[in-house]
């Protein structure tokens, strides 16, 4: 027996659309966690789980991939981490109904390490359905490593799977580079055919001792296929789909919003009534920590909804679909395809959608797409939209029940997301010359997605951005406060915050933003946005000191308020400003990660602040020449 | 039926033909996806079926090769030929 305090390091592999993440999440019962592995920019998750023995077990999901060629960021990984060698396991995850690129993959990888290894051939019950027979036993011996039948979303073969992991941590298999004998470092592309073309050949032999029955094709993919791909549908299926997606985002969410909002609104006025407590404190907690963190997570729905609907359609099978109903027409402004689910994913918060550009081939393609993601709406917007939309824009009937704040909101959109196809193609012209990378994508079998998986998928995804309100935002929040109280106005003073920091730092930069009819106060209020758009709000009801106890009331008021004090150009101007500015430091910051770069940093926060000060420039120049002072 | 036995290019193909692989073409900027095609199992003498074209454009296709469908664009399925073409639709190549 192992000891028990000794935890094994396991790495998950497998082919793209094997089942590996459902595989994962069905094995570790545990919570997951992000793991970062030296010399890897990717992360991947990890979590634990243990052998029949008691033995503690770390499973690592690296992503999927095709062969140990890199084609991708994501795929390097697995190579990467073969070549290091130090894994005391590794789980194989294959798709039983495709055996022969099944077994090409697992001869590939098994002779690259000497790790012990098992093998789940996963998704047995639809190659049993679809009529393939496999002899396991004969495929185990001649691999050399166990080979269980597993079915992850029905939990099939979760018993089997660690005892199989535990037989095989004490056998002691063949040396690596085995089959090809001594590789060089660097091989020309024929070589490369050539060692590709002797593992398949090899794979192929023991596919013939080992496959009994070929299985038939599968017709009920092609059927949805006849529908979802279809000459004429198939576009309208797609923009069906978009426009639900939006749709269920904005209208679920509404009532869990109010429901956090309220929730906390109630915890300020708590507090705030807390008289034992002095004020100074009571002050911080209420309108520095509460209102701060609660102001951006009550985005917390939208983001579920949106994600759990990307999350269902991606292990659906739709969204290769997508990329293939959306390549020639994202190619019209030089994007890649696979660029789709990372702009879509965007429209919750930019951040998964950078690290879904993983995906994407090549690194030009990878800035092109991280470098145009931040003008995608992003939830953080709304609530200034809506603010500003419902001060200046008069909600007058336009046609049919149609309102002109809602078509104002839609054309937000439709201006936010037409400037990132504009911005694509003037990088792609200037900056990032060359053709696409060519385009090669599984468009993979239908399958219902497991409940258990979208739900692990989605606690990852919402505790990414639950860690950023956490962090960021909460270190603004007190920030802000910090600015806005201090120093501390004489006693009887009618506006006390134009005594603070915050009046100064205001003061300083509005010279900067007088052209676009910004005063100092809209000035100050926007300095913390840098950070964080989302935080604007807040900061305006500060400068503007407006109070109420019914939050609800206290937006009323404000909206109220900057109705009287601005000029309807202003309203508009920054409103424009705010569909461009680069305003959001935890987006930065994972660009910086992601691209490992610097340089393009700049150059992403550069040509957003000179495309929000001309657009807002251009909008208060017009509107106020059309409108007069 | 089979149109003839001349090579194609697999872009002149259209949804519903059926082909068999018989070489690739050489371009020096486009190895790495050549090698993707053979690992996901685009190799000399096997056969494949164009599925699906994408609506309005007809480009990209998608094709079946092996138990897998894949989508590639037509400029880069110039690079693979294809021989006994089988037509399964009436329209023209």
């Amino acid at each position: 027996m192992l000891p028990q305090d000794q935890t094994l390091h396991i790495a998950l592999v497998g082919t793209p659309n094997a089942g590996k993440t459902a595989l994962f999440n069905t094995l570790t019962a545990s919570h997951q966690r992000v793991a970062n592995y030296s010399g890897v920019t990717v992360e991947s998750a990890e979590a634990d789980f243990y052998l029949p023995s008691g033995t503690r077990a770390t499973l690592v999901d690296l992503p999927g991939a095709y062969s140990l060629r890199p084609y991708t960021d994501d795929e390097g990984v697995l190579a990467h981490a073969l070549k290091q060698n130090n894994f005391d396991a590794l789980v194989i995850v294959v798709d039983a109904t495709q055996p022969e690129r099944a077994i090409r993959f697992l001869v590939e990888v098994l002779d690259a390490t000497d790790r012990p290894a098992v093998v789940a051939l996963n998704m047995a019950d639809l190659a049993q359905a679809r009529g393939f027979e496999l002899d396991l036993k004969k495929l185990s011996a001649r691999l050399g490593v166990p080979v269980i039948s597993t079915v992850a979303v029905k939990k099939q073969g979760m018993l089997e799977l660690p005892e199989a992991i535990e037989s095989a941590m004490d056998s002691r298999r063949r040396v690596k580079g085995a089959l090809l004998g001594k590789k060089k470092e660097h091989l020309t592309p024929k070589e490369v055919s050539h060692e590709i073309l002797a593992f398949y050949k090899k794979a192929d032999e023991i596919l013939k001792e080992v496959l009994k029955k070929k299985g038939r094709p599968d017709t009920q993919s092609a059927r949805i296929d006849y529908f979802v791909l279809h000459p004429v549908w198939g576009l309208f299926i797609l923009m069906l789909m978009l426009g639900i997606t939006f749709q269920l985002m904005f209208n679920l969410a509404d009532y869990p919003m109010k429901f956090i909002s309220q929730s906390f609104d109630s915890m300020g006025n708590y507090i705030n009534a807390m008289h034992e407590l002095p004020e100074m404190l009571r002050s911080f907690l209420a309108d520095g920590v509460i209102a701060g963190v609660g102001g951006t997570l009550v985005f917390l729905p939208q983001i579920i909804i949106l994600f759990s609907l990307i999350l269902f359609l991606e292990d659906f099978g739709f969204m290769s679909r997508a990329v293939f109903l959306m390549d020639y027409w994202m190619g019209k402004v030089g994007l890649h395809g696979r660029a789709f689910l990372p702009l879509l994913s965007s429209y919750a918060c930019n951040i998964p959608g950078i690290l879904a550009t993983r995906a994407i081939e090549t690194r030009r393609d990878r800035i092109i797409t991280t470098m145009i993601i931040p003008l995608t709406t992003c939830s953080a917007r709304v609530p200034v939209y809506t603010l500003l939309i419902a001060a200046f824009i008069p909600n007058t009937n336009v046609f049919l029940g149609i309102k002109l704040q809602g078509l104002v909101m839609l054309g937000l959109y439709a201006v936010g997301a037409l400037s990132a196809f504009i911005a694509g193609a003037v990088f792609q012209k200037f900056f990032l010359r060359g053709k696409r990378p060519p385009l090669l994508i599984e468009l993979p079998s239908y399958k219902w997605p497991s409940l258990l998986s979208l739900g692990k998928g989605l606690v990852y995804r919402a505790e990414l951005f639950v860690k950023r309100v956490g962090t960021v935002i909460l270190a603004l929040t007190v920030l802000i406060w910090v600015l806005v109280s201090f120093p501390k106005a004489p006693e009887g003073a009618p506006h006390p915050v134009e005594y603070s920091f915050a009046a100064k730092l205001g003061h300083a930069i509005e010279p900067v933003m007088r052209p676009l009819g910004f005063d100092w106060k809209i000035s100050m209020a926007m300095i913390p946005t840098f950070a964080a758009r989302e935080v604007m709000i807040s900061a305006l009801s500060t400068v503007y000191a407006v109070d109420d106890v019914d939050k609800s009331k206290k937006e009323e008021k404000l909206s109220e308020l900057i109705k009287r004090e601005w000029s309807l150009a202003t309203g508009l101007s920054l409103l424009v400003w705010f569909i461009f500015a680069p305003q959001c430091i935890s987006t930065l910051a994972t660009v910086k990660r992601e691209l490992q770069s610097n340089k393009w940093v700049v150059i992403m926060v550069s040509y957003l602040f000179v495309l929000a000060y001309a657009a807002a420039f251009l909008t208060h120049t017009i509107v106020t020449a059309i409108m007069g002072k | 039926m089979i149109l003839n036995n001349k090579n194609y290019p697999l872009s002149d193909l259209h949804a519903g033909d059926c082909a068999e692989i018989t070489e690739f073409k050489d371009d020096e900027n486009r190895q790495n996806f050549m090698q993707r095609l053979y690992e996901v199992g685009f190799l000399v003498g096997e056969t494949l079926e164009v599925m699906h074209e994408a609506p309005l454009s007809l480009d990209p296709m998608s094709i079946r090769i092996k138990d897998a469908v894949y989508a590639i664009r037509r400029e880069d399925a110039e690079l693979i030929q294809v021989s006994s073409v089988v037509r399964k639709s009436k329209t023209k190549a």
